[in-house]
């Protein structure tokens, strides 16, 4: 089974999610914010990150994948897997779709939030390549 | 440069060197940042380049005087607080100046506490002008993003609440008691809902005339009609109902915005499905008739009374009778159809008789040709 990274500001989402993860036997490790989220990513090398977008600032998810994908300080982890995931598709008066930007900012799946148990178990798996 | 960079700004405007050199040092004193200027045109200089929070201006200087350096500020900069000084303390003058917008007057000779005195209200004044500002601005900011914070304010909860809910409902944690399962179950049926009739409405909000104007095409109506009958196959299918199609192969050209008009139609022939009797028959059909176009959806159901007609289409709007009521339904959607009808420049009409069924029927205005 799996070290999942959870990167969400949301308290709820991080116990419901770690809740249904841990009891399917995945390790699950948790950050309240991008910040905090990239430094346990250095620290403990997850297999598989599940990374709100909308956290304290309105995209803070994209620049958490951006330094992850893009910058030399972050060469050996640049290919963990993300599962990108946001309760809000659109936000009014922007043309920005934020699916279609999870998928430019190379997140390799996204999830509407909420999601079931199943649908996320299917997500994981297809990330894990179990 | 003045220690004190962070208190408010003033500019004193003043033909006088003495005048402008005791100014400059009374200011200093009390902790106020001071620029100075020595005419009209360098006064307005001066505000260009860092506009201050109040301006001491003379009244009379050779060239610009202070009428005209008040006037440019009260156009240029309404919220600097203009105090006019004058030498000569002719009552005319003054009024003059506090009708064109100068905040008050100090009539020369007077003593510092006096100049204090009326700056500190002056700078009071604006203080609560740039509030007011400010509180407006919020205000006007908010309603504008009423759609983004219900989205933020809303939704998330409602999506957190839902995870939560996923945790016993997909027992993750080990069987649930039978005796519980029903009651999550049905927390979760009624949360999806509520969910989505807030999607919906967001949706709904997000609908403006501008938009569907600019991403109008034009279509013939024929596939129009196919794409609409590929999408309610399906549903109607799965509902054990029968599909009749009858759509004229004659010319009819509308400008429309395909995807939202697609959705409208979708939503109406749901809305069929629903309330069909079961194993009922939903006939779309589609032809052209005094240059419109007509697209009706009919069902075999409880039909729709001449009193509930009159509200079907308000927002929110959910039958008060119990085998409809049972659905489970936002109350929106023929709301959304009907306003995205009305923004191609159409209309939606129901006609039923009581137990008979109930036809919709959309027109929307055909091209000339």
């Amino acid at each position: 089974m799996a070290k999942i990274l959870i990167i969400d500001d949301d308290d709820d989402f991080r116990a419901a999610t770690s809740a249904i993860l841990e009891a399917a036997g995945h390790g699950v490790l948790i950050a309240s914010d991008g910040k905090a989220g990239l430094e346990m990513v250095k620290a403990e090398d997850p297999e598989l990150i599940i990374l709100d977008i909308m956290m304290d600032s309105i995209y803070e998810g994209f620049s958490v994948i951006t330094t992850l994908r893009a910058t030399p300080e972050y060469m050996d982890y640049r290919d963990i897997p993300v599962l990108m995931c946001s309760a809000v598709k659109q936000i009014t008066g922007e043309r920005f779709d934020i699916p279609a930007e999870a998928r430019i900012a190379h997140g390799d799946e996204f999830l509407d939030k909420p999601f079931t148990s199943e649908m996320l178990h299917k997500k994981v798996n297809k990330l894990l390549e179990v | 440069m003045s220690p004190h960079r962070q208190g408010p700004h003033i500019l004193c405007v003043d033909d006088d060197q003495v005048a402008r050199e005791s100014a400059e040092l009374l200011f200093n004193r009390w902790g106020y940042r001071v620029s100075l200027a020595d005419c009209g045109e360098a006064g307005l200089e001066a505000i260009a380049q860092d506009p201050p929070d109040l301006i001491l201006v003379d009244l009379q200087m050779p060239g610009m005087d202070g009428i005209e350096v008040l006037e440019w500020v009260r156009t240029n900069h309404p919220s600097i607080i203009c105090i006019m000084v004058t030498g000569h303390a002719t009552l005319q003058k003054a009024v003059e100046a506090m009708k064109q917008g100068a905040y008050d007057f100090l009539a020369k000779p007077f003593a510092p506490d006096e100049m204090k005195l009326v700056v500190e209200r002056g700078l009071e004044r604006r203080r609560l002008m740039l509030e007011a500002e400010r509180l407006r601005a919020e205000k006007a900011l908010m309603l504008a993003n009423f759609v983004t914070l219900v989205s933020h304010q809303m939704r998330s909860p409602l999506a957190a609440v839902r995870q939560l809910l996923e945790v016993p409902a997909s027992q993750a944690l080990g069987p649930l008691p039978e005796a519980y399962q029903g009651f999550i179950k049905r927390a979760v049926v009624r949360l999806d809902l509520l969910a989505r009739t807030l999607n919906t409405w967001l949706a709904m909000s997000r609908l403006d005339q501008d938009g569907i104007d600019s991403r109008k095409t034009t279509e013939e109506l024929a596939p129009l009609m196919r794409d609409l009958v590929q999408r309610a196959e399906a549903d109607i299918t799965a509902a054990g109902q029968n599909l009749e199609v009858q759509v004229s192969d004659g010319q009819c050209q509308v400008e429309v915005d395909r995807e939202s008009l697609l959705e409208a139609l979708y939503n109406i022939v749901s809305n069929a499905v629903k309330y069909n009797r079961p194993g009922g028959t939903i006939t779309i059909r589609g032809y052209k008739r005094d240059e419109e176009a007509q697209l009706s959806i009919s069902d075999q159901g409880p039909g729709v009374s001449a009193q509930e007609a009159a509200y079907i289409f308000d927002e929110f709007y959910r039958s008060r009778r119990k085998d409809i009521k049972e659905k489970p339904g936002t109350g929106l959607g023929l709301a959304i159809s009907l306003k995205v009808v009305q923004a191609h420049g159409g209309d939606i009409k129901v006609t039923s008789e009581s137990g008979e069924g109930a036809t919709f029927t959309v027109t929307l205005p055909c091209l000339q040709t």
